[in-house]
Parts: structure tokens; sequence; C-alpha cells
């Protein structure tokens, strides 16, 4: 292209310098040209591309005001008619994830490319991984100007009209589209190598990738529990019976919030598990208290072993859930355990 | 965290797990009489709890122990 490719910025509030946490819900605004990173974004787009706008939205009104937020976006775009949108990057914030994907599929819903970045784990891959060009990022903002700049090649490619080659070769996230392709060698000359290589401990590529799981440093252990709350989270779908957060019997999104204040045991008329993985006959017509062993916590807490249970328990099912969103789950729960002073959580899992 | 499938929280780097009866009925057997599965139950919870007590470097699998009664019986010989 002779002229430098028009380009539009997204990001949240943060990073467009509106504030934190406390300006989540701001809707979106339009700004004339590059914003914070969007700053040195052009600096590296050069004389090949101009950040003609920067739409600037809260976290929680891009996740949370879904339509509203589209139809903005939307609006924005017809106004600025960019070649290119670039999102984020969002790291590892699932919010900002999600709106940065919200961006990316109004503009890809216009015509218009898109590429946004952010933690391969982050809710937003999870949920739209197949429509989303996304540059891998850690969860340290000290790595942007590495992923702006690979932001701005992939973007740049997109806008001139070049077709992408597969993740691993242009560096974006699997999309999780298989295309047929033939090996020069069949399966399991392929196979026998592999495994002559990792015998002998020289490198070797792995053809079908296996989910690497984080460790998390475990936490101090206390001394004593006599004095200590309790908080349960289950992902064996412990809910009121009638459901009525509607959680699902699998790929859960979100976790419920039960209380249990002043309850001794769980009444099999009062609750049932709707997890969909497993045979519940047994929890919702003997005891529920199987899949969450309440009365043995407040035989602890009635003999002084632990101080007390906290009066919430967090319920989700486990069944097919995705690791990125079990994580924002558990954040939350920690979040509200930590603030609560809660000593310990015990989870119970099928 | 308690768990019928110990190997897969294990391998999903789960720090302190504690092995469960089944995956229908983690934390106690329905096929027990009351008394004996209540007593399940409690050993179940207890592991756990020590576990949070037990400072671990990394995922560690916690067995809870067989029975009340058979521990007695092995100290008594």
């Amino acid at each position: 292209m002779a002229h430098p490719v028009r380009v539009v910025h997204y990001v949240n509030q943060f990073f467009g310098g509106l504030g934190g946490e406390e300006r989540a819900d701001t809707p979106l605004q339009v700004r004339e040209g590059p914003v914070g990173p969007g700053r040195a974004l052009q600096q590296i787009l050069k004389d090949q591309g101009s950040i003609v706008g920067t739409l600037i939205a809260g976290d929680d009104y891009a996740a949370e005001r879904e339509g509203e937020a589209a139809e903005a976006i939307g609006v924005a775009l017809a106004g600025q008619v960019p070649d290119l949108v670039l999102a984020g990057p969002a790291f590892d914030s699932g919010r900002y994830g999600l709106g940065c994907a919200l961006a990316c599929q109004v503009a890809q819903s216009r015509g218009i490319p898109a590429v946004t970045a952010m933690y391969p784990d982050n809710a937003a891959i999870i949920t739209h991984r197949r429509e989303l060009i996304a540059v891998p990022t850690g969860v340290d903002v000290i790595d942007m100007p590495r992923v702006l700049a690979r932001m701005a090649a992939l973007g740049l490619k997109l806008a001139r009209g070049e077709t992408l080659g597969p993740a691993a070769e242009e560096g974006y996230i699997p999309r999780g589209i298989r295309r047929l392709v033939t090996k020069d060698r069949v399966g399991y000359e392929r196979a026998l190598e592999l495994l002559l290589a990792r015998v002998a401990g020289r490198p070797y590529a792995s053809e079908i990738l296996v989910q690497q799981y984080e460790r998390v440093p475990p936490a101090p252990a206390p001394r004593d529990l006599s004095r200590a709350t309790i908080g349960i989270v289950v992902s064996t779908g412990v809910v009121p019976r009638g459901n009525p957060d509607r959680v699902p019997g699998a790929r859960a999104l979100t976790a419920g919030r039960y209380s249990v204040d002043g309850l001794e045991s769980l009444d099999v008329a009062d609750w049932e598990s709707v997890h969909g993985g497993f045979n519940t006959r047994i929890l919702n017509t003997q005891s529920p208290n199987y899949a969450l062993p309440l009365p043995a916590l407040r035989h602890f807490q009635a003999e002084g072993v632990i101080g007390g249970v906290y009066p919430f328990f967090f319920s989700t099912v486990g069944n097919q859930a995705a690791v990125g969103l079990a994580r924002e789950i558990g954040r939350r729960v920690a979040r509200e355990f930590r603030d609560a002073g809660v000593a310990a959580a015990l989870q119970v899992s099928g | 965290m308690i768990g019928a499938l110990p190997a897969i929280a294990v391998a999903a780097n789960a720090n302190r797990v504690v092995r469960g009866v089944q995956v229908q009925h983690p934390c106690g057997d329905p096929k027990l009489p009351p008394e004996a599965d209540w007593d399940l139950t409690l050993r179940i919870v207890r592991t756990a709890l020590d576990a949070i007590r037990t400072e671990v470097a990394g995922p560690t699998l916690f067995e809870p122990p067989a029975s009340s009664a058979s521990r007695e019986a092995v100290r008594a010989s």
C-alpha cells in the first residue's frame, strides 16, 4: 500500500489514562490519535501505519454491557474508517481481554482485520479462540514493547491483504483450526523418531500439544486452625434445589455463591448437584454432604479443631471447565476469602 | 482439596491433595453402615485439615488413614 494503513487502537480505562478499577464502568470514549501505549505503537508503525483514533472502554462496561459496547464500537469504527484495528495488549486481565475480543469481533464483522494480544490462558481466548488473531504474551507488562511490535507486524500483514500461515510460524495463539497437510513420512515413523529423541534426551517437537499447568507456590501452613475460618469451594456442582443461578452441567463460566450460615448439614430436600459429568443419584437422593462435607466441618468446629466455617461457599461444575475460566473463578473466590480473613480453603472435586 | 481422582489433581499442580472415595461420593461411602461412613468422612476431612497445617514444597498427595480401628490394632501388637 502506498499510503499508511489507518489504524484504530482499542484500550481499557487504565491504559487510556482514565484511572483504575474505579473507572471500570466507563462507557466507550473516542480520542483522536494514539493514547498511552498507542504512542509507542505509533513509533513502531513509523510511516507504514497511522493511528487515527483510540477507543477507550472500561473493563466492566466492555465485559458486562456487551451489546451496548459492541454498538458503540461499531459506530466509532464507522466514523474512523480504519484499515486495521489493534486491541490491547490485555496480558492476563480477563475483562480487558474480553473487551479486546469484542473490539476485534466488531471490526471483523465490518470487514476490518483485527489483531489483539493477551496471555494464552486469558478467559477471552477460552471463549473466542477461533475468532481472534492474538499475539501470545506473558503476564508482565514489561513485555509491552516486544508485544506491540508483534501486533504491528501481524496487523500490517493482514491490512495488506496477506494470508497468515500457521500459528506456530507466524507467532499468534493457535485458533484450533485444523488444516489437512501431507507429511513426508507416515505416522509410526514420526512417532518412533519422537520416542528415540526423547529417550536420548535430544530436542523434539510434539505434534500434539499437551496442556501445561502452571505451578503455584504452596501457601504457607498455618500452625494452628483453632481460631481459623475455613472457606468452602466445590467443583461438584452443589447448588440449592432448582438451581436458581442456572449453573450449567458442563463448561461452567462462573460459580454460584450460597449461604451455609447456621446450617449443620445439607438436606437433600434443599440441595442438589447439577454436575453433568458423573451420576449424581447418591448426592441427590441420599446426601449432598458427600460432595460438600459440611457436617464434618461443623463437627471439627464444635471440637475446637477449627474456629469456624465461612458463611458462604462457592460452587461450580468442574466438568470440562476451561483452565482460564477456572483460574478467574479461583481468583474471585480467593479475593473474597482473603478480604474476609479466611485462613484456608477446602475444595472438593469429584 | 479432596478429590477421588488425585492423579489428575497432582498433575494439574494442586499443592495439597487428599484422596477421596469415589467421584460420586468423594467424602464418604454410602455402602458402609452409617457409623463407619461417618468415621470415614471424619478421617478424610481431618486429613484435609492436617494437610492445611503441613508445609509442602509442591504437589503432595495425602492419604486418609485406612481406619481409626486398624491403627490401634497395629500399635497394640
